[in-house]
């Protein structure tokens, strides 16, 4: 159950880091939020999420599974999460607009 | 696609075994260098420096293969890897030779 | 040697890809396959679709007498492993002359399972990815080592030569021209992958570093190899004495080496030497708890049954070296980290694919403008070299279920002909892709569904253990997946078949195909 747990928390905290990576790239926030750009307040906060958010996976997957699995793991999840948002920007890029509307306010 | 003249065919021929054969010659010997100089200099073990050595070995060879394709002039690839090959291999059996007769 | 670092670069990218992408792919495609060749052994040997045992694990003892025949016919070497959770059988094995002969023994009662006529995956298609079983002068195994190489200078390459980088870090334009969509999937899968690519290569070149750099060792050690191995791994060098010896008991060595590491489980028994009186039994231990390939192993003496030294535990340089070997060979107990393997492995696949094809489109449109035939040749390489083992591959598991245990034909034992049945689909693929310009990409996908429809449908018949009954048991989950897998590759071959065609018809001129390789 807990392994569950954390395994889902590792890829989604890769998912979501990217994500907001993603965002903070004004072509892909331009596609998503009706044709207006990324505040430029909301770039930095945006990077700092991201990247928190890929680090924490990294503490997750050590959490989870020790230095030498954890490591592991948490190299090959980044390119799975990496991959998933490129898929979701693609094919169903409305399952990212909270997170837009999240970071909007910013401006 | 241009047609390729018998010069530039020769000319990507000899880069080919320059980069490829030459640069594993030199990682080669790098890594039989290394392989008896670490026992002798530092405290490691023979056996555990023959694994380090042929380990980076892959990564050197992997550098020499990106420069061999990127130096622009042939001749100085050729002279700069047979110097490398020469003084490590040439190191290296030199140095056995010295500690097998102590 | 071009004017430019960048542009050195990308000749080098570009001819390292053509001449080695199909390679590449192969090796690819056959390691992706690797990662689940128990499964897939499970899947082609329905006979060792065994539930673990919950008792008490066999007597090594009561396995004498074949110990006995391998020692009659002069074997080097006599082996068990033990069943794991993969793998619930025995494997043992010994030579006959040059021939090597496998037995599977049911773990419960110690009953020889039939013989299951085939290599599967762990004997066909695991080998396959790391020495492409040519084996004369080891041929094989340096040519994947050169394209593990060559695929390490890609990925630098790569890098270097992509302008944006970053930019178009999350870029994937779907909707353009099938050039653009073919060079952004190329991009993204290289990119995105590029840790797991770049470090499967190394790893793999790792595994095998006494045999692609052997200068240290040779000159270190005099070119002594096993005074080496002895050094580094703790192994006996096998010495014969040429007359008979006793052997002691099997068990108590076992319980012997177990209790050396703790009760740990124990991974294989191996005699060097059977019958022999100086005979060497090694004992190795089982660690599926940690990412590095532990060789810890226990010698004793084969008559006397002495301990006569064992090794636990790593120096520092040579754990590096387990721990990376271990991170490519993945035989640990980590289920999640498998399949995301398997799924990576997929998208080096695409990865590679997607650069051949690039190549392929980017090259058509000059050829065709200045007249050159040479392309036709090259689109046969490159869909044999892609579909088109795909194909064979999946042949392979549909031969499989096809012919009854102890086949032959024209001499060739069952496991032959399915190897036969692989090389031959595998060229005639080529031969299609030559004779059918334009219609060879759709057609090919279509054989993909079909034999991969065939292949699940024909493990139905044959077995009975459909999906419906495959995932109600644990221990036949493995032919679940098999199965659940197939049919997703046929479902992606038969969506890819139709944009395919839709493309062509919306294309007045030459047919262009796009390419979204996604199988299993």
């Amino acid at each position: 159950m807990r392994d569950g747990v954390l395994l889902l928390a590792v890829l989604a905290a890769c998912y979501l880091g990217f994500a907001m990576l993603a965002l903070s790239q004004d072509r892909h926030w331009y596609h998503l939020d009706w044709r207006r750009h990324c505040p430029l307040r909301a770039i930095l906060p945006l990077r700092m999420a991201g990247y928190g958010l890929l680090f924490a996976a990294l503490v997750l997957a050590l959490v989870r599974d020790g230095p030498g699995f954890g490591a592991l793991l948490w190299a090959t999840m980044i390119s799975i999460g990496a991959l998933a948002v490129v898929c979701t920007l693609t094919w169903w890029p409305s399952w990212l607009r909270p997170l837009v509307r999240l970071f909007q306010h910013l401006d | 696609m241009r047609r390729i003249s018998a010069m530039q065919g020769v000319s990507v021929a000899v880069r080919l075994v320059a980069a490829i054969g030459g640069g594993y010659a030199v990682a080669a010997g790098l890594a039989a260098l290394a392989a008896v100089v670490l026992p002798a200099t530092t405290d490691l073990p023979r056996s555990e420096a023959v694994v380090l050595a042929s380990m980076l070995a892959f990564l050197v060879y992997l550098a020499l293969l990106i420069w061999g394709f990127a130096e622009q002039h042939l001749s100085r690839l050729w002279v700069i890897f047979a110097t490398a090959a020469l003084a490590s291999w040439g190191g290296a059996w030199g140095l056995v030779r010295l500690t097998a007769g102590n | 040697m071009e004017p430019t670092f960048r542009a050195s670069m990308n000749w080098l990218h570009t001819w390292a890809g053509v001449v080695l992408g199909g390679l590449l792919f192969a090796i690819f495609w056959m390691g992706t396959l690797a990662v689940f060749d128990r499964e897939i052994d499970r899947w082609m040997m329905p006979m060792t679709r065994l539930e673990m045992p919950a008792g008490a694990p066999i007597s090594i003892d009561s396995l004498r007498p074949s110990h006995e025949v391998a020692a009659a016919a002069r074997s080097p070497n006599w082996g068990i492993i033990f069943p794991t959770e993969r793998e619930p059988t025995l494997r043992m094995s010994w030579r006959e002359g040059s021939s090597l002969v496998q037995r599977f023994i049911e773990p419960a009662t110690g009953a020889v399972l039939p013989d299951p006529g085939t290599w599967a995956g762990t004997r066909f298609l695991y080998p396959f990815h790391y020495m492409l079983h040519i084996r004369v002068q080891d041929v094989g195994i340096w040519l994947v080592g050169l394209a593990a190489m060559a695929m390490m200078a890609l990925c630098v390459s790569g890098v270097i030569i992509h302008r944006k980088i970053f930019t178009d870090f999350f870029t994937f334009r779907v909707a353009r021209k099938p050039r653009r969509l073919i060079l952004d999937l190329h991009n993204m899968t290289g990119v995105l992958g590029l840790p797991f690519h770049f470090l499967i290569s190394l790893s793999g070149l790792v595994i095998f570093f006494s045999l692609y750099f052997p200068s240290s060792w040779q000159v270190a050690y005099n070119g002594d190899r096993q005074a080496f191995f002895d050094d580094a791994y703790g192994t006996h060098r096998p010495q014969k004495a040429g007359e008979p010896g006793g052997m002691a008991s099997f068990d108590a060595m076992a319980a012997e080496a177990r209790g050396l590491w703790d009760g740990a489980t124990l991974r294989y028994f191996f005699v060097r030497n059977p019958g022999d009186a100086r005979s060497i039994v090694q004992i190795g231990r089982l660690d599926q708890g940690i990412v590095s390939s532990t060789y810890d192993a226990a010698y004793f003496d084969g008559p006397t049954g002495k301990l006569i030294s064992y090794r636990s535990g790593t120096p520092p340089v040579m754990s590096i070296q387990r721990f990376i070997s271990g991170l490519h060979l993945i035989q640990f107990r980590h289920w999640a980290l498998r399949w995301v393997y398997f799924g990576l492995g997929l998208v080096g696949c695409v990865m590679i694919a997607t650069g051949y094809l690039f190549w392929l489109e980017s090259r058509r449109k000059k050829h065709a403008q200045l007249g050159l035939g040479g392309a036709r040749i090259v689109e046969g390489l490159t869909i044999g070299s892609v579909t088109g083992i795909v194909i064979a591959t999946l042949s392979f598991f549909a031969v499989n279920r096809s012919l009854p245990l102890g086949a032959t034909f024209l001499g060739e034992d069952r496991a032959a002909l399915e190897i036969w049945t692989f090389y031959l689909v595998w060229l005639a693929t080529f031969a299609h892709a030559w004779l059918r310009p334009g219609r060879a990409w759709i057609e090919q996908c279509w054989a993909v569904v079909a034999f991969a429809v065939a292949a699940v449908v024909l493990n139905w018949i044959t077995t009975g253990d459909h999906l419906a009954r495959s995932l109600a048991h644990r221990h036949l989950w493995a032919i679940a997946g098999m199965d659940l897998l197939l049919l997703v590759a046929a479902a992606m071959a038969a969506l890819t078949a139709l944009k395919l065609r839709r493309r062509q018809a919306t294309r007045a001129a030459v047919p262009a195909p796009l390419a979204e390789k996604q199988h299993a």
